[in-house]
């Protein structure tokens, strides 16, 4: 299927080159012919990604290779471009949540939960809906998902409603915990990881508190729109009353090592500053502690469910905008933004904050915010002193962006498959209709946050 | 379609099955918790492929197990069940 949105993305990021080609030409500066060629590289793999013709991972890989193979950037230069603290972060999450996914925790805390709130559907849709951005804000969206979704299928078939408001209610969430740590969202952990001052502590300072008010305005407005649909008899309600949570945990051992290695991990988040080691060094530590006390019968299955697929779109991207930052490209799209906005922090924010917001909702915010990285760092050697709320602005923008549309993020599109794929489909004009104003709302509710806390 | 007619041990477990509109219902109570393991094998069996709904799987209280299965995996429930000899026998007529 054509993605429209994408495809006018890339019409207006064509749109941006091109005013800003005719800006600086205007005023006697012009590109190399490098920095055409790695605009040019730059755009046609962006269109290809946004179309999703061909997987984002071969594109964004291609692409990457096409700037070391025109010599636009040096393999040594190129590698040096490769985040592997963005890396080692995800790979490192991504197998302690593999292996602790064994144990069946997840399953007993959202039956666990259910039963707390008596079975009643309504708060069970404001409990699954919490604990999916609780879940989200320490692993990565995708995975809370493809843990909450089963159950959220097994919860609603025993209570006998409609499972789609609790899985819109979901993907909602997570994409709104992602955003309230550094580890929750790529686009954190891409920013955590390129600005030293953006750590662990910071963004929990800063994000978390704002998110979760969001998350509360959101979750309870899908409560109100959905509370008809939420009801479901006093039998069906005892019958889940009745289930025992206890029996869901299969190993008992191995969750204690998980959650000690989990323990560890999120503790090291917090004291990583203190520490001084960067998250990837956390991350990793948690991931082969766990594997050191579970042996190597769980090295296979945890290195399989590593995606290797996002590990490699992650470095294609990387050398992909190192060719943008190696040929001053980056520097000239700074340097613009700047102009259009007279290098004011206010303005320059809250652009980045709606621009980021309306751009997620329709293409990879991941791409995006590689782009928009070394664009900030550059903005901040033109003269806009004050970095932080640009930092913020694109963090917030990117990852509540992302709850926009049905492509606007990873966890939308795979919720929405899993939904279809078992005969609940979410259509595109449906999740569109109750998420676009909810993504609105909240992008008002960061402006005026933004605006209050650092711009006055 | 065939139907399928199956046996079990009573002295092993109780068993009642309910038809839904769309789905199955089982209550199946281990008389044996030795057979847990057994149950356990037949919901590792499900979750292994990529289908959400073709199985609910709720654990209660005193080895009772409540299973609702998807009309299109109902052979391939009673058939596990078999694999893991909590039915004796199997036929369809």
């Amino acid at each position: 299927m054509l993605n429209f949105g994408g495809v006018c993305q890339s019409g207006l990021l064509f749109a941006f080159f091109n005013g800003m080609y005719k800006y600086f030409g205007r005023r006697g500066r012009y590109m190399s012919t490098q920095a055409i060629i790695a605009i040019g590289v730059f755009l046609i793999t962006y269109a290809f990604i946004v179309t999703e013709k061909i997987h984002r991972t071969i594109i964004a890989m291609a692409g990457g290779i096409m700037m070391v193979l025109l010599g636009i950037v040096g393999q040594e230069k190129a590698l040096h471009h490769i985040d592997f603290n963005t890396l080692g972060l995800l790979t490192g999450m991504m197998i302690i949540v593999a292996i602790t996914a064994e144990t069946g925790l997840f399953k007993y805390i959202a039956i666990w939960a259910a039963k707390k709130v008596k079975g009643d559907p309504l708060k069970i849709l404001l409990v699954l809906g919490v604990i999916t951005a609780l879940g989200s804000a320490f692993l990565d969206n995708v995975t809370t998902v493809l843990l909450m979704v089963p159950v959220t299928f097994s919860i609603t078939r025993q209570l006998r409603v409609n499972p789609i408001p609790f899985l819109i209610t979901e993907i909602i969430a997570s994409n709104i915990g992602g955003t309230s740590t550094l580890i929750g969202d790529p686009p954190n952990i891409m920013l955590g990881s390129a600005v030293k001052e953006l750590t662990f502590m910071a963004f929990i300072n800063n994000l978390t508190a704002i998110s979760f008010f969001i998350l509360f305005v959101n979750i309870g407005i899908l409560a109100f729109i959905y509370r008809k649909q939420l009801r479901t008899s006093a039998e069906l309600k005892a019958a889940l009353m009745d289930m025992d949570e206890k029996e869901e945990i299969t190993d008992k051992t191995l969750l204690i090592k998980s959650l000690i290695a989990l323990t560890i991990t999120i503790l090291g988040f917090f004291l990583h500053q203190l520490l001084h080691i960067e998250s990837a060094t956390v991350a990793l530590t948690g991931a082969f502690l766990l594997l050191l006390l579970t042996g190597e019968g769980y090295l296979d299955k945890a290195f399989s469910k590593v995606e290797w697929t996002t590990i490699f779109f992650f470095i294609g991207l990387f050398v992909l905008v190192s060719g943008l930052i190696e040929t001053g490209v980056i520097s000239l799209l700074a340097d613009y933004s700047v102009h259009l906005t007279g290098g004011d922090v206010a303005s320059t924010s809250i652009l980045i904050l709606w621009v980021s917001a309306i751009a997620s909702a329709f293409i990879d915010n991941i791409p995006f915010v590689a782009t928009m990285i070394p664009m900030i760092k550059d903005m901040g050697e033109l003269g806009i002193n004050n970095l932080e709320p640009l930092w913020w602005s694109l963090s917030l923008g990117a990852c509540l962006g992302g709850n926009g549309t049905l492509i606007g993020a990873s966890a939308n599109v795979i919720v929405a498959g899993l939904a279809a794929k078992e005969g609940h489909p979410i259509t595109f004009g449906k999740f569109l209709l109750i998420s676009f104003p909810l993504m609105i709302l909240s992008i008002i509710i960061c402006t005026i946050y933004i605006y209050l806390r650092y711009l006055i | 379609m065939m139907k399928a007619a199956y046996k079990y041990d009573e002295e092993l477990l109780e068993l009642r099955e309910t038809a839904n509109e769309e789905d199955i219902e089982f209550s199946i109570t281990l008389l044996n918790s030795e057979l847990k393991k057994r149950m356990i094998k037949v919901r590792e069996f499900f979750e292994e492929n990529k289908v959400l709904t073709d199985i609910h799987y709720y654990i209660h209280p005193n080895n009772r197990y409540q299973v609702i299965v998807r009309k299109d995996f109902y052979n391939e429930l009673i058939i596990q069940l078999f694999r893991q000899q909590l039915l004796k026998e199997i036929t369809w007529t």
